[in-house]
């Protein structure tokens, strides 16, 4: 081992190398669990779009796919089977991946960012602040947006808005995570009250519009509504995959991560501002679907320790999993009423949590 | 000089923890900063890795002032030993011990770096604790999980802020042990707080004795384990005896006691 100087101070001893090789040996099991939480996504995707009402096989869905990806190659399927697959299918199962990925993983960084188990997305105040601006819309009519994205506009401005105040005053005081976490509970129940107030005064319909909209849905998921979430998936997923590494020394603790080179403030307001807004981005298009975020990483790290190099993208395919997953089970278990999605995650989720919580040794392998 | 505090002054909030603190320590040296509690000897060793901003005053490593280096820079120079380790989401001791190689790399880990880790496990004699959890260990095992952090993150200076506390007898001399081998063998400069009086008489080339925020005595344990500044400095009375050439200190009762 050297110095910084090149000169030797650790005798080498390469006889006993058995503690690297069960390391190596540990973390290949993660990547063969992700390699087949992957496989698993793409046999659920597909069960998923070939589901429902209309009589159809896998083969049909791939068709369409095809012929869609690559028209002058493959043949034009049938018309319904084109048009439920393509335009609704699809898009709704795309939006459940990519929204339950996102808020996963937003909670799998939050978490040790904020040195708190009960840090979510929705701890913060996101959703509320997402909520509040839904229901700005929808009772009174204000909205900064428009046409389709009248309500989606105002849910995103006022989900960033609370992020935004939350940096903000943290940023004064030196960014701690008590900090943080403080003014996002304050934030969430100001809003909350503030909606609630609206709801009061608002007459029937509206109120259940919000109420629709709070508890979450994919059905607004659709090709046009894909062409602002995948972007933002796109930017801020790698990113934070990205900063794993010094997720880890943040969750060592502030002076040993800063002792080890990272410039701890500044990594906790980039994390922050990011996580909030991939939820952002992709809460005001679904409403309020809370528990992903804060269940996906902690099965994740159950099942395989807490090194987030592994914790942020495993967490992400298991929200991106559990949420398509639930949507399936929502749509179909007491067809034609579909259970709002916001519920059902949670209704398949806890259980799954509590049984964990129970029968499984912490850190997995 | 590796290490060079110069007129170094700290405040928390209107209190002064640190007032005009001259310290100058030599490549490889070995030097214990002893002291009563609240004298500022953490303040002083965060101090002098950067985590705490001195108001006045400056510190300079291999020469050069710290508040112009980067924190990576000084990562790659000063090694840290905390007084404790907080760790909600745990991980394995061998990723703990890998961080260390955190100011030498930005994203993926080589096969070097998990060498180097696997090196510092092995000095430490921990290899077995490798996949365990950081929160399953004792909290003697830490501290030695810690220190090697700090080995793999091969700097030529250890800051260790009571790296013994938590360690039975033989422990903590198995850890000095290492730490004077380091210093002796391979120029290591290391800085400590320890409380032990009887462990940095033996071990260490040099001892500064803080008192209220100064450093009131420096030099060889002979030079600043004298009666009169223990009974000054820790209104102790004492005994010094002589084990191994090295002082050897009895308390023998405490004033206004």
């Amino acid at each position: 081992m050297n110095n910084s100087d090149g000169n030797l101070y650790i005798e080498p001893k390469p006889s006993n190398t058995a503690a690297l090789e069960a390391y190596k040996k540990s973390n290949a099991k993660k990547m063969f669990l992700i390699l087949l939480m992957i496989a698993a996504i793409i046999a659920l995707s597909t069960f998923a779009v070939v589901i429902g009402p209309l009589d159809m096989t896998a083969k049909d869905a791939y068709q369409v796919i095809a012929h869609k990806v690559f028209p002058s190659f493959f043949a034009s399927p049938v018309e319904l089977i084109e048009g439920a697959v393509w335009f609704v299918r699809i898009p709704r199962l795309l939006t459940g991946l990519l929204v339950g990925c996102c808020l996963a993983i937003a909670g799998a960084v939050m978490q040790p960012v904020l040195r708190n188990p009960m840090a979510s997305p929705f701890t913060l105040g996101i959703s509320s602040g997402a909520g509040f601006g839904a229901a700005l819309a929808i009772i009174l009519g204000k909205s900064i947006g428009s046409g389709t994205y009248f309500v989606v506009a105002n849910a995103f401005l006022f989900a960033l808005l609370t992020s935004f105040v939350i940096m903000m005053l943290a940023k004064r005081k030196g960014a701690t995570p008590e900090m943080m976490i403080l003014t996002g509970i304050a934030l969430s129940y100001f809003f909350s009250a503030a909606t609630t107030l609206m709801e009061y005064f608002a007459d029937s319909w509206a109120v259940n519009q919000v109420v629709f909209w709070m508890v979450g849905s994919l059905s607004k998921g659709t090709w046009d509504t894909l062409k602002y979430i995948f972007p933002a998936f796109l930017i801020c997923v790698p990113y934070l995959i990205y900063k794993s590494w010094d997720l880890n020394s943040i969750g060592a603790g502030d002076d040993a991560a800063k002792s080890l080179g990272v410039n701890v403030v500044k990594t906790r307001m980039s994390l922050m501002i990011v996580a909030s807004f991939v939820t952002a981005a992709t809460i005001c298009f679904t409403g309020a679907i809370g528990f992903v975020g804060l269940v996906a990483p902690h099965i994740t790290r159950m099942l395989i320790g807490g090194d987030n190099r592994y914790v942020v993208p495993v967490s992400g395919l298991l929200g991106a999993f559990l949420l398509a997953g639930s949507d399936i089970v929502a749509m179909n278990i007491i067809a034609p009423v579909i259970i709002p999605i916001g519920v059902m995650t949670a209704f398949m989720g806890v259980p799954l949590f509590i049984y964990l919580i129970l029968k499984m040794k912490r850190g997995g392998f | 000089m590796v290490v060079k505090v110069d007129h170094l002054e700290f405040n928390y909030a209107d209190i002064r923890i640190l007032n005009k603190v001259m310290l100058d320590v030599a490549s490889g040296e070995c030097i214990s900063i002893i002291g009563p509690n609240g004298a500022g000897k953490s303040t002083l060793v965060k101090c002098i890795i950067g985590l705490l901003s001195p108001q006045k005053g400056g510190i300079e490593i291999d020469g050069k002032n710290i508040a112009d280096m980067k924190r990576v820079e000084i990562a790659r120079k000063v090694g840290y030993v905390p007084q404790s380790q907080m760790s909600l989401f745990p991980l394995k001791v061998f990723d703990m011990v890998l961080l260390g190689r955190r100011p030498h790399l930005s994203w993926r880990s080589s096969e070097n770096d998990l060498n180097k880790a696997l090196d510092a496990l092995k000095v430490l004699r921990i290899e077995d604790l490798a996949m365990k959890n950081f929160n399953e260990i004792s909290g003697g095992q830490q501290q030695k999980v810690i220190i090697a952090r700090a080995l793999a993150q091969e700097t030529k200076i250890l800051l260790l802020d009571e790296p013994i506390s938590n360690l039975d007898i033989k422990h903590q001399l198995e850890v000095m042990e290492l730490i004077k081998k380091l210093s002796e063998k391979y120029r290591i400069t290391s800085i400590m707080v320890v409380h032990d009086l009887n462990i940095a008489a033996r071990y260490s080339d040099k001892i500064a004795m803080m008192d209220k925020g100064q450093i009131v005595a420096y030099g060889t344990p002979e030079q600043v384990l004298t009666k009169d500044n223990i009974l000054k400095v820790y209104d102790v009375e004492v005994e010094i005896g002589n084990v191994q050439e090295r002082p050897y200190i009895v308390p023998l009762k405490a004033r206004y006691a």
